[in-house]
Protein backbone atom coordinates (compact mmCIF):
# COMPACT_ATOMS: atom_id res chain seq x y z
CA UNK A 1 0.00 0.00 0.00
CA UNK A 2 1.47 3.59 -0.99
CA UNK A 3 1.59 6.63 1.58
CA UNK A 4 -1.16 7.94 -0.30
CA UNK A 5 -3.29 4.84 0.27
CA UNK A 6 -1.97 4.78 3.64
CA UNK A 7 -3.84 8.30 4.60
CA UNK A 8 -6.50 7.74 2.54
CA UNK A 9 -7.25 4.77 4.74
CA UNK A 10 -6.86 6.72 8.04
CA UNK A 11 -9.28 9.34 7.20
CA UNK A 12 -11.73 6.84 6.35
CA UNK A 13 -11.33 4.89 9.03
CA UNK A 14 -11.32 8.41 11.09
CA UNK A 15 -15.08 9.06 9.63
CA UNK A 16 -16.14 5.61 10.80
CA UNK A 17 -15.14 6.07 13.93
CA UNK A 18 -17.91 5.63 16.50
CA UNK A 19 -16.27 5.05 19.97
CA UNK A 20 -16.93 8.50 20.68
CA UNK A 21 -21.12 7.59 20.21
CA UNK A 22 -23.45 7.72 22.68
CA UNK A 23 -25.71 4.93 23.14
CA UNK A 24 -28.55 7.36 22.36
CA UNK A 25 -26.30 8.63 19.33
CA UNK A 26 -25.18 5.04 18.65
CA UNK A 27 -29.07 3.88 18.18
CA UNK A 28 -30.59 7.24 16.77
CA UNK A 29 -28.15 6.69 13.67
CA UNK A 30 -29.02 3.26 13.29
CA UNK A 31 -33.03 4.12 13.15
CA UNK A 32 -32.41 7.07 10.34
CA UNK A 33 -30.73 4.45 8.24
CA UNK A 34 -33.78 2.75 8.12
CA UNK A 35 -32.21 -0.02 10.52
CA UNK A 36 -35.15 -1.63 12.43
CA UNK A 37 -33.41 -1.08 15.99
CA UNK A 38 -35.87 -3.10 18.34
CA UNK A 39 -35.24 -5.62 15.89
CA UNK A 40 -31.60 -5.59 16.02
CA UNK A 41 -31.81 -4.90 19.93
CA UNK A 42 -33.55 -8.29 20.21
CA UNK A 43 -31.32 -9.87 17.74
CA UNK A 44 -28.32 -8.74 20.00
CA UNK A 45 -29.61 -9.98 23.01
CA UNK A 46 -29.85 -13.27 21.81
CA UNK A 47 -26.50 -13.34 20.30
CA UNK A 48 -25.06 -12.23 23.88
CA UNK A 49 -27.53 -14.80 25.73
CA UNK A 50 -26.29 -17.59 23.69
CA UNK A 51 -22.95 -16.39 23.96
CA UNK A 52 -23.14 -16.24 27.34
CA UNK A 53 -24.77 -19.62 28.39
CA UNK A 54 -21.77 -21.40 26.11
CA UNK A 55 -19.51 -19.74 28.14
CA UNK A 56 -20.81 -20.48 31.35
CA UNK A 57 -21.53 -23.73 30.67
CA UNK A 58 -17.41 -23.95 29.88
CA UNK A 59 -16.15 -22.13 32.97
CA UNK A 60 -18.45 -24.56 34.98
CA UNK A 61 -17.02 -27.59 33.15
CA UNK A 62 -13.55 -26.09 33.88
CA UNK A 63 -14.52 -25.53 37.57
CA UNK A 64 -15.67 -29.12 37.84
CA UNK A 65 -12.25 -30.61 36.00
CA UNK A 66 -10.46 -28.53 38.32
CA UNK A 67 -12.44 -29.34 41.44
CA UNK A 68 -11.93 -33.19 40.47
CA UNK A 69 -7.93 -32.56 39.58
CA UNK A 70 -7.65 -31.14 42.82
CA UNK A 71 -9.71 -34.30 44.42
CA UNK A 72 -7.83 -36.61 42.53
CA UNK A 73 -4.17 -35.23 43.62
CA UNK A 74 -5.43 -35.31 47.53
CA UNK A 75 -7.01 -38.43 47.42
CA UNK A 76 -6.42 -40.67 44.36
CA UNK A 77 -9.45 -40.76 41.80
CA UNK A 78 -12.42 -41.72 44.06
CA UNK A 79 -14.82 -42.99 41.61
CA UNK A 80 -12.52 -46.29 41.41
CA UNK A 81 -12.25 -46.85 45.01
CA UNK A 82 -14.49 -49.45 46.91
CA UNK A 83 -15.96 -48.80 50.63
CA UNK A 84 -12.86 -50.14 52.35
CA UNK A 85 -10.57 -47.50 50.30
CA UNK A 86 -12.78 -45.03 51.30
CA UNK A 87 -13.18 -46.02 54.80
CA UNK A 88 -9.26 -46.27 55.43
CA UNK A 89 -9.14 -42.54 53.45
CA UNK A 90 -11.75 -41.23 55.92
CA UNK A 91 -9.55 -43.08 59.00
CA UNK A 92 -5.90 -41.87 57.80
CA UNK A 93 -7.76 -38.33 58.05
CA UNK A 94 -8.95 -38.79 60.74
CA UNK A 95 -5.72 -39.92 62.33
CA UNK A 96 -4.41 -36.18 61.24
CA UNK A 97 -2.47 -37.80 58.60
CA UNK A 98 -3.52 -35.22 56.33
CA UNK A 99 -3.61 -32.10 58.65
CA UNK A 100 -5.39 -30.91 61.43
CA UNK A 101 -7.99 -28.64 59.16
CA UNK A 102 -9.03 -32.12 57.98
CA UNK A 103 -8.72 -33.84 61.43
CA UNK A 104 -11.09 -31.33 62.31
CA UNK A 105 -13.71 -31.54 59.76
CA UNK A 106 -13.60 -35.22 59.89
CA UNK A 107 -14.30 -35.42 63.74
CA UNK A 108 -17.13 -32.76 63.30
CA UNK A 109 -18.41 -35.65 60.49
CA UNK A 110 -17.94 -38.26 63.01
CA UNK A 111 -20.29 -36.70 65.75
CA UNK A 112 -23.11 -36.06 62.85
CA UNK A 113 -23.04 -39.37 62.15
CA UNK A 114 -24.51 -40.42 65.84
CA UNK A 115 -23.29 -43.91 65.53
CA UNK A 116 -24.42 -44.71 61.93
CA UNK A 117 -21.58 -45.49 59.41
CA UNK A 118 -22.06 -43.61 56.56
CA UNK A 119 -22.95 -45.08 52.84
CA UNK A 120 -20.09 -45.42 49.91
CA UNK A 121 -21.48 -42.64 47.88
CA UNK A 122 -22.03 -40.49 51.22
CA UNK A 123 -18.64 -40.69 52.10
CA UNK A 124 -17.13 -40.20 48.63
CA UNK A 125 -19.40 -37.16 48.21
CA UNK A 126 -18.33 -36.23 51.55
CA UNK A 127 -14.65 -36.49 50.77
CA UNK A 128 -14.90 -34.74 47.59
CA UNK A 129 -16.79 -31.67 49.55
CA UNK A 130 -13.37 -31.54 52.10
CA UNK A 131 -10.81 -31.94 48.86
CA UNK A 132 -11.76 -28.51 47.77
CA UNK A 133 -10.86 -27.53 51.63
CA UNK A 134 -7.57 -25.41 52.43
CA UNK A 135 -4.98 -27.31 54.28
CA UNK B 1 -12.05 -17.85 31.63
CA UNK B 2 -13.79 -17.40 35.52
CA UNK B 3 -17.40 -16.95 35.90
CA UNK B 4 -17.22 -13.57 37.58
CA UNK B 5 -15.71 -12.44 34.53
CA UNK B 6 -18.40 -13.66 32.21
CA UNK B 7 -21.16 -12.29 34.06
CA UNK B 8 -19.24 -8.57 33.99
CA UNK B 9 -18.86 -9.21 29.92
CA UNK B 10 -22.58 -10.01 30.03
CA UNK B 11 -23.58 -7.15 32.10
CA UNK B 12 -21.69 -4.46 29.45
CA UNK B 13 -24.48 -2.37 27.47
CA UNK B 14 -24.22 -4.90 24.44
CA UNK B 15 -27.47 -2.41 22.58
CA UNK B 16 -24.68 0.32 23.01
CA UNK B 17 -21.63 -1.96 21.66
CA UNK B 18 -23.64 -2.94 19.36
CA UNK B 19 -25.51 -0.39 17.61
CA UNK B 20 -21.88 1.59 17.32
CA UNK B 21 -20.10 -1.44 15.51
CA UNK B 22 -22.80 -1.48 12.99
CA UNK B 23 -22.97 2.54 12.55
CA UNK B 24 -19.16 1.39 11.78
CA UNK B 25 -20.18 -1.32 9.46
CA UNK B 26 -22.31 0.67 7.56
CA UNK B 27 -19.94 3.82 7.31
CA UNK B 28 -16.93 1.58 6.23
CA UNK B 29 -19.22 -0.55 3.90
CA UNK B 30 -19.76 2.85 2.33
CA UNK B 31 -16.40 4.58 2.89
CA UNK B 32 -14.10 1.55 1.95
CA UNK B 33 -15.81 -0.25 -0.38
CA UNK B 34 -18.38 1.93 -2.26
CA UNK B 35 -21.38 -0.15 -0.49
CA UNK B 36 -24.78 1.46 -1.83
CA UNK B 37 -27.29 0.36 0.65
CA UNK B 38 -28.32 -2.83 -0.76
CA UNK B 39 -27.79 -6.25 0.39
CA UNK B 40 -24.24 -7.13 0.35
CA UNK B 41 -22.05 -10.33 -0.80
CA UNK B 42 -23.76 -13.52 0.19
CA UNK B 43 -27.08 -11.53 1.08
CA UNK B 44 -25.77 -10.33 4.53
CA UNK B 45 -26.04 -6.73 6.06
CA UNK B 46 -23.87 -4.49 7.98
CA UNK B 47 -25.85 -5.34 10.65
CA UNK B 48 -24.88 -9.17 10.20
CA UNK B 49 -21.54 -7.94 10.34
CA UNK B 50 -21.95 -6.38 13.68
CA UNK B 51 -23.80 -9.55 15.32
CA UNK B 52 -21.33 -11.92 13.88
CA UNK B 53 -18.61 -9.96 15.22
CA UNK B 54 -20.78 -10.29 18.75
CA UNK B 55 -20.90 -13.96 18.53
CA UNK B 56 -17.60 -14.87 17.76
CA UNK B 57 -15.93 -12.93 20.38
CA UNK B 58 -18.71 -14.66 22.70
CA UNK B 59 -17.24 -17.64 20.91
CA UNK B 60 -13.66 -16.87 22.35
CA UNK B 61 -13.38 -13.87 24.76
CA UNK B 62 -9.73 -14.13 24.88
CA UNK B 63 -8.95 -13.62 21.23
CA UNK B 64 -9.67 -9.41 22.19
CA UNK B 65 -6.62 -8.38 24.06
CA UNK B 66 -6.88 -7.12 27.53
CA UNK B 67 -5.06 -3.76 25.98
CA UNK B 68 -7.95 -3.71 23.37
CA UNK B 69 -11.18 -1.32 23.53
CA UNK B 70 -14.20 -3.93 22.71
CA UNK B 71 -16.04 -1.27 20.48
CA UNK B 72 -12.42 -1.58 18.64
CA UNK B 73 -11.62 -5.26 18.56
CA UNK B 74 -15.54 -6.02 17.13
CA UNK B 75 -14.79 -2.92 15.00
CA UNK B 76 -11.52 -4.84 13.42
CA UNK B 77 -13.53 -8.43 13.05
CA UNK B 78 -16.17 -6.38 10.87
CA UNK B 79 -13.33 -4.83 9.11
CA UNK B 80 -11.91 -7.98 8.47
CA UNK B 81 -15.19 -9.62 7.27
CA UNK B 82 -15.66 -7.00 4.95
CA UNK B 83 -12.30 -7.22 3.42
CA UNK B 84 -13.19 -10.89 3.13
CA UNK B 85 -16.26 -10.23 1.59
CA UNK B 86 -14.99 -7.79 -0.96
CA UNK B 87 -12.72 -11.10 -2.00
CA UNK B 88 -15.12 -12.88 -2.22
CA UNK B 89 -17.30 -10.70 -4.24
CA UNK B 90 -14.20 -10.00 -6.78
CA UNK B 91 -13.58 -14.42 -7.02
CA UNK B 92 -17.09 -14.68 -7.85
CA UNK B 93 -17.28 -11.45 -10.54
CA UNK B 94 -14.04 -13.18 -12.18
CA UNK B 95 -15.74 -17.09 -12.64
CA UNK B 96 -19.65 -15.66 -13.36
CA UNK B 97 -19.77 -11.92 -15.10
CA UNK B 98 -23.24 -12.43 -15.52
CA UNK B 99 -24.00 -12.62 -11.48
CA UNK B 100 -22.56 -8.91 -11.16
CA UNK B 101 -25.69 -7.70 -11.09
CA UNK B 102 -27.18 -10.23 -8.87
CA UNK B 103 -24.82 -10.22 -6.05
CA UNK B 104 -24.67 -6.38 -6.00
CA UNK B 105 -23.92 -4.32 -2.85
CA UNK B 106 -20.36 -3.52 -3.72
CA UNK B 107 -19.69 -0.45 -6.23
CA UNK B 108 -17.39 -2.93 -8.67
CA UNK B 109 -13.89 -1.07 -7.74
CA UNK B 110 -13.82 -2.07 -4.60
CA UNK B 111 -11.00 -3.44 -2.59
CA UNK B 112 -8.63 -1.17 -1.38
CA UNK B 113 -5.59 -2.47 -3.33
CA UNK B 114 -7.46 -1.50 -6.48
CA UNK B 115 -8.20 1.98 -5.94
CA UNK B 116 -4.35 2.67 -6.67
CA UNK B 117 -5.19 2.70 -10.08
CA UNK B 118 -7.84 5.38 -9.65
CA UNK B 119 -7.99 9.08 -8.87
CA UNK B 120 -9.09 7.76 -5.57
CA UNK B 121 -6.26 9.46 -3.26
CA UNK B 122 -6.18 10.94 -0.05
CA UNK B 123 -5.84 14.91 -1.53
CA UNK B 124 -8.38 14.14 -3.51
CA UNK B 125 -10.65 12.89 -1.21
CA UNK B 126 -9.83 16.31 1.39
CA UNK B 127 -10.32 18.23 -1.64
CA UNK B 128 -13.57 16.84 -2.59
CA UNK B 129 -14.47 16.99 0.80
CA UNK B 130 -13.34 20.78 1.61
CA UNK B 131 -15.43 21.60 -1.89
CA UNK B 132 -18.78 20.00 -0.55
CA UNK B 133 -21.39 22.45 -0.46
CA UNK B 134 -22.09 20.96 3.26
CA UNK B 135 -18.64 21.63 4.14
CA UNK B 136 -17.77 24.79 2.41
CA UNK B 137 -17.49 27.70 3.89
CA UNK B 138 -17.56 26.21 7.13
CA UNK B 139 -14.56 27.42 9.34
CA UNK B 140 -14.61 24.42 11.28
CA UNK B 141 -14.79 22.07 8.79
CA UNK B 142 -12.08 23.24 6.66
CA UNK B 143 -9.97 23.63 9.98
CA UNK B 144 -10.50 20.34 10.93
CA UNK B 145 -9.66 18.93 6.81
CA UNK B 146 -6.72 21.20 7.15
CA UNK B 147 -5.20 19.19 10.12
CA UNK B 148 -6.53 16.17 8.60
CA UNK B 149 -4.76 17.16 5.42
CA UNK B 150 -1.38 17.63 7.39
CA UNK B 151 -2.11 14.34 9.17
CA UNK B 152 -3.82 14.29 12.37
CA UNK B 153 -6.41 11.51 12.30
CA UNK B 154 -7.27 11.65 16.31
CA UNK B 155 -9.81 13.37 17.81
CA UNK B 156 -7.77 14.57 20.78
CA UNK B 157 -4.96 15.53 17.99
CA UNK B 158 -7.23 17.17 16.35
CA UNK B 159 -9.08 19.27 18.89
CA UNK B 160 -5.16 20.25 20.01
CA UNK B 161 -4.74 20.90 16.14
CA UNK B 162 -7.50 23.49 15.49
CA UNK B 163 -8.45 24.70 19.38
CA UNK B 164 -11.57 23.13 18.44
CA UNK B 165 -13.86 21.84 20.84
CA UNK B 166 -13.24 17.94 21.19
CA UNK B 167 -17.51 17.71 21.14
CA UNK B 168 -17.09 19.78 18.39
CA UNK B 169 -14.73 17.75 16.27
CA UNK B 170 -17.39 15.03 16.89
CA UNK B 171 -20.07 16.69 15.03
CA UNK B 172 -17.82 17.71 12.00
CA UNK B 173 -16.54 14.15 11.75
CA UNK B 174 -20.48 12.88 11.52
CA UNK B 175 -21.03 15.74 8.92
CA UNK B 176 -17.68 14.76 6.75
CA UNK B 177 -18.89 11.38 7.10
CA UNK B 178 -22.51 11.62 5.88
CA UNK B 179 -21.28 13.18 2.75
CA UNK B 180 -18.39 10.94 2.35
CA UNK B 181 -20.13 8.16 0.27
CA UNK B 182 -20.94 10.20 -2.21
CA UNK B 183 -17.36 11.81 -2.87
CA UNK B 184 -16.30 8.33 -2.43
CA UNK B 185 -18.45 6.91 -5.37
CA UNK B 186 -17.77 9.98 -7.30
CA UNK B 187 -13.77 9.54 -6.75
CA UNK B 188 -14.36 5.13 -7.89
CA UNK B 189 -16.11 6.07 -10.67
CA UNK B 190 -13.43 9.26 -11.96
CA UNK B 191 -11.10 7.90 -13.98
CA UNK B 192 -8.77 10.91 -15.18
CA UNK B 193 -10.58 13.40 -13.34
CA UNK B 194 -8.27 16.56 -12.66
CA UNK B 195 -8.66 16.81 -9.09
CA UNK B 196 -5.09 15.81 -9.03
CA UNK B 197 -4.20 19.22 -10.38
CA UNK B 198 -6.01 21.22 -8.09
Amino acid sequence: MTPNNENLNRLEQFLAETEHQTKEEALAELASQGVDVAAFKTRISGVVRKGYQQQAKQAARSARAAASEKTNRRFGNLFNKSLEELLAIFEKIQAGDFGSGFQQAALARCRNLQNSPPSETELRSWLEDISEMDE
Amino acid sequence: MTEDKIEQLRKLDWEEIAAKVANFARSEARNCYGWDGSAMAKGSSPEDLACDSIAEFWQDTSRCPATCKLTTFLCGLVRHKLWNMSKWKEKRTTRREEDLEKLGGFAQTSSPDSTIETKNDFMTAITMLSEHPSAKGKPDHELVLTALSCGSFGHTELAKDTGLPITRIYQVQRELNAIYPDIKRKMLTTQGADYDSK
